[in-house]
């Protein structure tokens, strides 16, 4: 069946149905700070349940560069024991970035045990996390479609290889709208060293409106680009400037009744004081104790970005923000081409106590059950050696995982073949991932879709056999 | 005539008809059978599929409004559902949304002083002739053509590269429609650019190669099937309002349109892009000894070649192709031929309506990217028809073609009602009722600021602008917080200050990161062509207009060069305006009304003027810091941020 037709209305209209007959959702989009597209609200939540829903909110730990899962999260003993040689010839060929299929394997870097009830085996590299495994959902089967960083960052974000498709976090804000006031509905926190392999259209909106774009913050004193006023002008003028303002624009907007796009602005200009409010108070940890604090290993030089960043990323879940990504790794970040036990261990250093002390976090103050966790990279690398003692990249099979409410814990989904080249078992297609986040947010993954083009075209990609990945859910 | 024609009835017809169609089996190269639809006569009547056709302007009513044919068509629409024209916009307000329009900047004080003293017959027209032979005109329109050219200056992806002499390209755009060079010229030498004589217009075939390129991929093979794909697509939506896109893998869901259409355009080009090679980023067209891989492609995979196909326009567009010159000349310089043949129905509506759109804010049609089947067709499709016969006729002169349409009695209405006349409030609560969107022009469409836009008037405004036309593109300084989400060394900011302030159309475009206040504006990505711009309100909007530091000094700077002359009068000579000077009242008055027309153009009204008094009784500063403020409030306004 082809999509429902928008009937012959402009964009005014548009949005004034939007409001009546979208009910709280579509509000809530509207109050929201990142405030409101003039030209296509969406005009119905076909899409969304709420008895489907399992989680309100999603928190992606992306280890850019794309981590081993042979060496952290899919043990191959068999890959242990072929090092040294050639990938026997029944694997058959394989499309590598750089010429390393002739070269010998690698074996794990690491030794694997089981943890928790569950026995779920994960390498030493994570001691902290590992102490989680009961809650954790490893998809072993994970593949996507380039050996290319830029590409893959983009498919694991966009669903597609092309640039400038809207990002998953874009899909969620605009398909859910926000529940928060007085923040974004989907905020990014990139690693300060910059120099993510595909920038910042890896959070962009594409053809949605603008206001579903990630908002990139930081720790520290200016977490959002222009949130204080600039030098020379201090908040008392602030405020009475606005107010000033105001009121030209309530006189301007006296003869102009029914814009709502003026009235939109005048309130834009209320939301983003208080945002100003808002996000100086999200960033200020002096109501966090010390022991928190420790947990997140803020005082130590290892720990200290990603853990400040872990615990902004709580913080704004705990405000309502819906979709979070903290991405660890600079341009390098993961990427370990010539070695994979310094990179690794320098990249779990930093991050695995942290994101430890967001999970405990996320089940002692009732975010659990509510909040998605997910973990991964946009791929992860290859059996063989590179340089001796590196990996190279491989879409073909790796892990990531989930944890939080709707997911089953202490569960390894999937697998690949007996030295980690491809998905083999139950192979988990990116899209599928994708599918399967949107379905855990109660949205059905055929119907999100937007107006485009002269289509409602679908975010999730125009392909035919989207699949949820059932056998995870609880 | 009915607004916005309803798509439904030749959706239905579509649905049923199309897949039923006996089709034609073609035998595949590797085996693979492709079934293509055939088109019928009946999917030809899909009115942007049928011919142009020269209409009379109709009779109407109120026989004394019209100023020109354009009015005609929308007045006997107005008059079918017994709507009427608004009243006339005073003079100023028309000054300075024709000049926004037109060069994308706000009228200075001179400007409106002198045109409101001329009272000839000819002051309007004149007044639209002289705004079209500036070269601030070019530097205005440039952009609405580069966003369908989904220009930047860099590839994208991980490396961002950028392409050094792209900004050529821009800057051809830029003198082309400051030349008037007619709209098939202008295509042309972007499609052929490379054949014309001397090759010297290579440079515009950028359009062809303008989007996101990955030089250092390993399949080359995919990289150039990529391009050539996306080359394709953006030929179908940007000249034909053609969403080619969907049949790069199928043939389409809704419109007449093939898989084998698809590549049969996409050949067309296949002879002008050569192999690639890692590292190497051609970012012209030029002709190659022989086309590669003339083929479909199933699922727009390269690893599912399919049958060879030969360079064709799409089958369900008139006129049918000369064959001939397809196959024995270059295909393109033949497809320019039969873009600019007299019975092709789409390339002139397409730019008309395009012409339209960036006059009165939306276009006629709903989707200026889509004529086919599913978008709504044009709300006046008799009046596009008209638009695109006097576009032709008119020797595909753009400037003709605004000229007309500027100087109509459409445009030149009220958007609001002033709330002096009974009449007038009587018509805006008709028309606002009546026709709420706005679909009949019943009022004139209230239209926020782009973003280059914005940039632009708040150096002008501020007296900082650097007019200074042509050349490489600059960098102006960027927050520390954004530089570092790029690589090493991807924004140098310029190093001559003067560099900073240039219009906006200068302003270096980086695809992986867009100017922050033309970001947060809704410039879009250059990712896809872009017809339509999004129109979006955000918070961040307005932080980025309160507190960033280019606003501020925006802000700083206009209340210095409007102080000047206030005190340098007082004195007898120059004075340097300080922050704490305590202003007289007479100072302050005169301040206040300078501060208007910079910004807006008008004198303040009374309620303002005493506002701005008490609110400056009420300020412990001094009246310097006091104007500051209220620079910073103008600046932000919704009367600045928007054209009435």
């Amino acid at each position: 069946m082809p999509p429902t037709p928008v009937p012959g209305n402009g964009r005014r209209s548009f949005l004034l149905s939007a409001g009546g007959g979208f009910g709280g959702l579509a509000l809530a989009a509207m109050g929201s700070p990142m405030g409101r597209a003039a030209a296509s609200a969406p005009r119905r939540n076909s899409w969304y349940s709420a008895d489907r829903a399992r989680v309100k909110r999603v928190v992606w730990l992306f280890m850019h560069g794309g981590p081993s899962h042979m060496d952290l999260l899919d043990p191959k003993p068999e890959l242990a024991r072929l090092a040294g040689q050639p990938i026997p010839p029944s694997f058959g060929g394989v499309k590598t970035r750089r010429a390393v299929s002739q070269n010998p394997l690698l074996g794990p870097v690491k030794p694997f045990r089981p943890h928790g009830q569950s026995g779920l085996e994960i390498s030493e590299f994570l001691p902290q996390i590992a102490k989680h495994a009961d809650d954790l959902c490893v998809i072993r089967s994970m593949h996507g479609d380039s050996v290319n960083h830029p590409q893959s960052v983009y498919q694991m974000n966009t669903g597609s290889i092309l640039m400038g498709r809207p990002s998953v976090g874009s899909w969620v804000a605009y398909g859910l709208g926000s529940e928060c006031e007085d923040l974004p509905s989907f905020v990014v926190l990139p690693d300060p060293r910059g120099g993510l392999k595909g920038g910042p259209p890896a959070w962009g909106n594409g053809f949605l409106p603008a206001s579903y774009q990630g908002v990139t913050m930081r720790a520290g004193d200016q977490p959002i680009l222009h949130l204080r006023p600039p030098a020379g002008l201090s908040q008392r003028d602030q405020r009475r400037t606005l107010d000033l303002l105001q009121l030209l624009n309530r006189e301007h907007l006296r003869s102009r009744g029914g814009d709502d796009e003026l009235e939109a602005r005048i309130e834009a200009y209320e939301l983003a004081f208080r945002m100003q409010v808002a996000a100086t108070d999200l960033v200020d940890f002096s109501d966090e104790t010390a022991a928190t604090l420790d947990r997140y290993g803020i005082a130590r030089r290892e720990t200290q970005d990603f853990g400040q960043r872990c615990l902004l990323a709580r913080r704004m879940l705990e405000r309502g923000v819906r979709f979070v990504q903290v991405y660890s790794g600079n341009t390098a970040g993961w990427d370990a081409h010539s070695n994979v036990l310094g990179n690794h261990n320098q990249h779990c250093l930093a991050t695995d106590q942290p994101i430890s002390a967001l999970l405990e976090d996320l089940k002692r103050t009732g975010l659990w059950d509510d909040t998605l966790v997910i973990w991964g990279g946009e791929f992860g690398r290859m059996p063989m050696s590179e340089s001796g003692t590196g990996r190279d990249h491989n879409p073909w099979g790796y892990s990531l995982w989930l944890a939080g409410g709707g997911v089953k814990g202490g569960m390894a989904y999937g697998a690949t073949d007996p030295v980690g080249l491809r998905a083999v078992e139950r192979p988990v297609h990116v899209r599928n991932f994708h599918s399967t986040i949107l379905h855990l947010l109660g949205v059905d993954p055929e119907a999100l879709s937007y107006f485009h083009n002269g289509l409602g075209e679908r975010l999730i990609g125009p392909a035919d056999g989207v699949e949820v990945v059932t056998e995870i859910l609880t | 005539m009915m607004p916005r024609s309803n798509p439904t009835v030749s959706l239905a017809r579509l649905i049923v008809v199309w897949p039923l169609f006996v089709a034609a089996t073609l035998n595949a190269a590797d085996g693979q059978s492709y079934d293509e639809p055939k088109v019928t006569d009946e999917d030809r009547d899909h009115w942007s599929f049928q011919p142009i056709v020269r209409v009379c302007p109709p009779a109407v009513k109120q026989g004394s409004w019209p100023e020109n044919s354009i009015d005609r068509f929308v007045l006997d629409s107005l008059e079918q559902v017994s709507l009427s024209p608004a009243p006339q916009a005073d003079r100023a307000t028309w000054l300075r949304r024709l000049k926004f329009d037109l060069q994308g900047l706000p009228p200075t004080r001179e400007e409106i002083i002198s045109f409101q003293a001329d009272t000839a017959v000819d002051a309007d027209a004149r007044l639209v002739d002289r705004l079209l032979a500036s070269p601030a005109y070019g530097e205005r329109w440039a952009q609405h053509w580069l966003d369908l050219a989904r220009f930047a200056e860099s590839d994208g992806f991980e490396h961002d590269l950028v392409r050094g002499e792209a900004w050529r390209y821009r800057q051809w755009v830029v003198d082309a429609l400051n030349d008037d060079m007619p709209y098939h010229r202008f295509i042309e030498s972007q499609i052929a650019g490379d054949l014309i004589d001397s090759g010297a217009d290579a440079i515009a075939t950028v359009f062809c190669m303008s989007g996101p390129d990955m030089p250092d991929i390993n399949e080359q093979d995919l990289r150039r099937h990529d391009r050539l794909n996306e080359l394709t697509s953006t030929i179908g939506a940007s000249l034909l309002g053609l969403q080619l896109h969907c049949c790069q893998c199928h043939d389409h869901k809704y419109d007449p349109i093939s898989i084998g259409d698809f590549y049969r355009v996409r050949t067309i080009f296949e002879g002008a892009i050569p192999e690639l090679k890692r590292g190497e980023m051609p970012i012209t067209l030029a002709r190659q000894p022989a086309p590669l891989s003339p083929r479909i492609y199933h699922r727009g995979e390269i690893g599912h070649p399919g049958q060879f196909v030969k360079p064709r326009p799409p089958r369900i567009v008139r006129p049918v192709p000369d064959e001939e010159t397809f196959d024995s000349g270059d295909p393109r310089q033949a497809f320019v031929r039969w873009l600019f043949h007299q019975d092709n129905p789409l390339t002139a509506r397409v730019i008309a309506n395009r012409v339209w759109q960036h006059h009165f804010g939306d276009s006629l049609c709903e989707n200026p990217n889509d004529f086919g089947i599913v978008a709504a067709g044009p709300s006046h499709p008799e009046l596009l028809d008209w638009l695109a016969t006097e576009f032709r006729d008119q020797d595909w002169s753009l400037k003709r073609l605004h000229r007309v349409i500027v100087l109509s009695a459409a445009y030149r209405q009220a958007s609001y009602c002033d709330g002096e006349s009974e009449i007038s409030a009587k018509h805006f609560a008709r028309s606002v009722a009546k026709d709420p969107d706005n679909d009949f022009l019943s009022r004139f469409p209230r239209r926020r600021l782009e973003g280059e836009t914005l940039r632009d008037a708040l150096l002008c405004v501020s007296g900082q602008l650097n007019t200074q036309y042509g050349g490489p593109s600059v960098m102006p300084p960027l927050p520390p917080e954004l530089l570092s989400t790029l690589l090493k060394d991807q924004w140098r900011t310029s190093n001559a200050r003067g560099d900073h302030v240039r219009r906006s159309i200068y302003v270096f475009a980086r695809r992986n990161l867009r100017y922050p206040m033309f970001e947060a504006f809704d410039r879009p990505d250059a990712g896809a062509t872009c017809g339509r711009r999004d129109r979006s309100t955000t918070a961040i909007q307005s932080l980025l207009m309160l507190n960033g530091d280019f606003t501020f000094e925006a802000a700083r700077q206009l209340r210095d060069v409007v102080l000047r002359p206030v005190l340098s009068s007082a004195s007898g000579e120059e004075v340097q305006p300080a922050a704490r000077v305590n202003l007289t009242a007479g100072q302050w008055h005169e301040s206040i009304d300078r501060l208007y027309f910079r910004v807006l153009g008008r004198a303040p009204t009374d309620f303002e003027m005493g506002t701005l008094a008490d609110w400056r009784d009420s300020s412990d500063r001094g009246s310097g810091d006091a104007l500051l403020l209220v620079c910073v409030a103008l600046l932000n306004s919704n009367e600045f941020l928007y054209i009435d």
